[in-house]
């Protein structure tokens, strides 16, 4: 009995839904478009979490160069921030940039030509991502050398370059993991080309729909 | 040489709905599934080979599309392209049709998503092989999960 009330019930619904939508060409576009469209939706997220990442290291930044929180005694032990500080900004600025860049195109009606920009504005920031990796990296290996003269103070020569080595090492493992799992692939522009890629197919599609 | 995506969706959309209405309570959800199950058929649409039927075909893309995919990563879509001609029914007009679609699809909501294409199937009206070629159960298996299924829906309708 309760499964044939079941069965009246999805009758209807079948009865409801068979002819509801008349699909053509231009819907199914918008379909796939709306489709695409999601990878730009979330490269503009994930820049806004950055926005946010930037500007709480610059924060931090700026107040180890001047609150001194770590008790530094010499200059030359603020060099590692000092470095980082103008990347960190450039990287920020960059950012904008790109950004900017990216919500003043418009897709349209041509969603392939709003990719191809995109992709354009990607592969002219090459080059800047290459460097501010191998800036991150250097810095990296640079900031426990910060510590060092205190803790030569501390525990002697031989244990703080010891302990200073042990550091770098970690830093390096973790830059190293961090390269191999994929971490500096820029995975967005490889998203994006497929995206095209499969627009392109849609568009061979539909003009055999056409033809 | 193959039929066409369009002329797939308008023969088929009814199908994509059910699946739609059967996996997802919300109706944004509904929505992107629907959007997601015709970009994954637009996608398989050229590796087709017609070794199976195309209902066969399309039930397995959609199903698996709302079963795994969809469900893995819970996606969040752009609608910059105004889909406002898709929009996936829900019975209002009629007071005693509303009432009994949604006992049933409180009654479907419990189980889970592999029981759900199975009763979907059943509900269809399809055989026990076509449900095997589709879910890629064996027919045995799928005997009795749907027993099993029938019984629970059973002590969930009589509540």
């Amino acid at each position: 009995m309760e499964l044939e009330l079941l069965k009246k019930s999805w009758d209807n619904l079948s009865e409801r839904v068979v002819h509801l939508t008349t699909f053509n060409e231009k819907l199914v576009d918008r379909i796939i478009a709306s489709r695409v469209m999601t990878t730009i939706d979330k490269i503009n997220r994930l820049y806004k979490g950055f926005y946010v990442i930037l500007a709480v290291e610059v924060i931090m930044l700026i107040a180890i160069l001047l609150g001194n929180p770590f008790d530094f005694r010499y200059h030359i032990q603020y060099i590692p921030y000092g470095l980082l500080l103008p990347g960190v900004i450039i990287a920020f600025f960059n950012l904008r940039h790109i950004h900017t860049s990216i919500l003043k195109l418009s897709p349209g009606n041509r969603i392939d030509e709003y990719l191809k920009s995109i992709g354009a504005i990607y592969e002219r920031n090459k080059r800047f991502e290459r460097w501010f990796g191998s800036t991150l990296l250097s810095i990296g290996l640079l900031v426990p050398f910060s510590f060092l003269p205190t803790k030569i103070d501390r525990v002697g020569t031989q244990s703080a370059l010891i302990d200073t080595a042990i550091m770098v090492g970690i830093n390096l493992v973790l830059f190293f993991a961090a390269f191999k799992l994929g971490a500096f692939k820029n995975k967005h522009r490889t998203r994006l080309e497929a995206d095209l890629k499969e627009w392109r197919e849609l568009k061979t599609l539909a003009e055999k729909v056409e033809g | 040489m193959e039929k066409d995506l369009v002329e797939i969706l308008n023969n088929y959309q009814g199908l994509i709905y059910k699946v739609c209405n059967l996996y997802c309570p919300d109706r944004e959800d509904r929505k992107d599934l629907f959007q997601e199950i015709v970009f994954q058929v637009w996608k398989s649409l050229g590796s087709f080979q017609h070794k199976s039927t195309i209902s066969t075909w399309m039930y397995r893309i959609a199903l698996n599309t709302a079963i795994t995919h969809f469900k893995k990563e819970k996606k969040t879509f752009n609608h910059h392209f105004s889909l406002e001609n898709i929009e996936i029914p829900e019975l209002k007009d009629d007071h005693e049709k509303e009432e009994q679609l949604t006992l049933m699809f409180a009654a479907i909501h419990d189980l889970d998503k592999i029981d759900k294409s199975i009763i979907l199937l059943y509900l269809e009206e399809r055989s026990y092989a076509e449900i095997s070629e589709i879910t890629g159960l064996s027919k045995s298996n799928v005997g009795v999960k749907l027993n099993r299924i029938k019984a629970k829906l059973s002590v969930t309708l009589k509540k």
